[in-house]
């Protein structure tokens, strides 16, 4: 569904990112992971458009996303970004229906229809009885679910998060990541999901891309990337994986010395 | 399952409710703004058209007036019916529009800059408008049908070019912080002013007036100066007007606007030309006023939020009222000599946007 051919991004005559090929297919969730800077933001910016890239294509059912038309776009790619600098002026409800500024006319009027997809958008991630209140009084796991609603009201099939966990406490880390995952098994999103922390990669992503100095190093189910050997260069210091007292899969733990 | 089913329908119902009642709320609220602003239009309207050196009733002002649409006849002397029409509404006319159409492009500004502090007057747009504008006036005095419509027109070709200026001088990289943008703003608007003033010192004859009119004194009177700027207000505020949504989406910055499917450069091209066409009509024959575009947006944000849907409306509606109600004061506390408006404002602006500088620093913005 979604498809990186040999990404290259360059920023200031610097590599950020060299050669990256990757698939999400639909129904699955891939996530990426890596150190402090090593370019997951920036890939998920260059596949939505807000950053160049100097080489390669993205293509999205089958069609080369970055030559089409914005709103185009933005019908087969919807972006989750991390809820900081949110703008209070406006409520849940306003937030989500802006999920359809795609589909609107140049008077911006949003139709019944408009306003039933992000009535079921806010159900999907249970902000519905938050609809009346400010983006900006909620909680931070709150306010990812808001933006989450705002991404399913585009009606992309490609959903991608840009480290959505990253300031939340575990139960609401727990919260998102399920939801995420369900809507890869239940109603086939192909997910491309940035994520730090990577224990929390092995429970809930399908597959995992491990990048590293602005390259792909490893690509494969949890258990085959997330091993002592692949991370340790990777993080610069030793890392020891064990295996998951509750599910088997892999359980990644930094060694103090 | 099936509990959790049964469940998740009432509460579905229950969501179906609340997003109705949202949709409802937005209308029967934001009727009374709306009513609010109205009224304080209306009002202000017929003190402005009542009080002055002759002072005709307000019962008699609106009797006159709608015996120009109604079959009623009015016993009023012939000189209120020849101040009213012939010197009084003109002016109460330019004011208005002068008035709506800073407040308006002041709220667009902000929405644009994604700042409150941004307004015509302080990213020099203004100053260049005036530039364009006296240039004009130097080549030829007002006094045709043409050379009345040349005035915003050149007032237009400075403002845009100063408002492409003030932002290329203030980009730090991908971003414009609103430091640099006020810095350069001003910097930009005193150097446009200084030419300004220099033409018109360096002029001979009719131009030496245009300095009351820097100021912010509605120099020329008559219909002529309202029939050059109302088309371009009436363009540019209805254009503020259709953008005021994508200005909604573009508060979430312009990385999530685009991936919301915005075209951010066009909309913003789009914003900065049509608030400058409606700065530059206001400065044409008003002068530089300065703080109304960012004193009545303001405002209007902190009784009815901002959402530039309802802001923009109101923002126009309420600096129409605002510019009749100093021009008012203007005109009365030295009666019979006026102030210039534009230094009223200024007294009453200035302090009010040090309160919103303290008030910045001592929360995040909105």
């Amino acid at each position: 569904m979604l498809s990186l051919q040999s990404i290259t991004i360059r920023y200031n005559q610097r590599t950020i990112l060299h050669d990256v090929s990757l698939d999400v297919k639909a129904g699955e969730v891939v996530a990426l992971i890596g150190p402090n800077g090593v370019g997951k933001s920036t890939l998920i910016r260059a596949i939505s458009g807000g950053v160049p890239i100097a080489g390669g294509r993205v293509r999205a059912n089958e069609r080369d996303l970055l030559r089409l038309p914005i709103e185009q776009r933005a019908r087969l790619v919807a972006v989750v970004p991390q809820a900081v600098h949110l703008p209070e002026a406006f409520t849940v409800a306003e937030t989500v229906l802006m999920g359809r500024t795609a589909y609107l006319g140049w008077l911006g009027r949003e139709t019944a229809a408009d306003l039933a997809i992000a009535q079921a958008a806010m159900e999907r991630t249970c902000v519905t009885e938050l609809a009346a209140r400010r983006i900006g009084e909620l909680s931070g796991g709150e306010q990812q679910r808001v933006l989450i609603a705002r991404a399913l009201a585009q009606s992309a099939k490609i959903l991608l998060l840009d480290e959505p966990t990253a300031h939340l406490d575990l139960k609401h880390q727990a919260g998102i990541l399920s939801l995420v995952r369900e809507l890869a098994k239940n109603e086939g999103f192909a997910i491309l999901i940035a994520l730090h922390d990577l224990n929390l990669a092995a429970m809930y992503a399908d597959r995992v891309a491990l990048l590293s100095n602005g390259a792909l190093v490893a690509l494969g189910a949890p258990p085959d990337v997330l091993t002592a050997e692949q991370l340790s260069p990777v993080y610069g210091l030793r890392i020891s994986v064990y295996e998951h007292p509750a599910n088997g899969g892999p359980w990644v733990m930094a060694d103090s010395k | 399952m099936k509990a959790r089913q049964r469940d998740g329908g009432k509460e579905g119902q229950r969501d179906e409710r609340s997003l109705s009642r949202r949709r409802a709320h937005p209308l029967s609220v934001s009727l009374s703004p709306y009513l609010w602003c109205f009224g304080a239009l209306m009002a202000a309207l017929l003190l402005s058209a009542a009080i002055g050196a002759v002072s005709i009733p307000p019962l008699d002002v609106a009797r006159l007036l709608l015996s120009r649409v109604l079959p009623i006849s009015v016993d009023a002397p012939e000189t209120f019916i020849t101040i009213l029409f012939d010197i009084r509404l003109p002016r109460v006319a330019l004011t208005a529009l002068t008035g709506a159409a800073l407040a308006g492009s002041g709220a667009a500004y902000q929405g644009l800059f994604r700042n409150p502090l941004a307004d015509p007057y302080l990213l020099g747009v203004a100053s260049g408008a005036g530039l364009g504008a006296v240039v004009a006036m130097a080549i030829q005095w007002p006094s045709s049908a043409l050379s009345f419509f040349a005035v915003p027109m050149a007032a237009f070709v400075g403002a845009v070019l100063t408002a492409l200026l003030v932002y290329a001088l203030a980009r730090v990289g991908r971003t414009t912080p609103i430091s640099t943008l006020i810095l350069a703003g001003v910097a930009v608007g005193a150097f446009m002013t200084s030419v300004s003033t220099f033409l018109m010192l360096r002029a001979q004859g009719e131009l030496r007036r245009a300095i009351n009119w820097m100021l912010g004194g509605f120099a020329l009177g008559g219909w002529s100066p309202v029939v050059a700027v109302l088309p371009e207000i009436i363009l540019g505020l209805g254009v503020l007007l259709v953008v005021s949504r994508p200005l909604n989406v573009l508060q979430f910055g312009d990385d999530q606007a685009r991936q919301l499917g915005l075209n951010v450069d066009r909309v913003k091209r789009v914003v900065i030309i049509a608030a400058s066409l409606t700065t530059a009509a206001a400065v044409a024959f008003s002068g530089i006023i300065g703080f109304v575009g960012l004193a009545v947006p303001h405002l209007i944000r902190l009784m009815w939020g901002g959402d530039y849907r309802r802001l923009i409306p109101l923002s126009i509606i309420g600096g129409a009222a605002g510019l009749l109600l100093v021009d008012l004061i203007a005109r009365t506390v030295l009666a019979p000599q006026e102030l210039p408006v534009g230094v009223v404002t200024a007294l009453i602006g200035a302090p009010f946007f040090v309160w919103l500088l303290r008030r910045a620093k001592q929360q995040a913005f909105w």
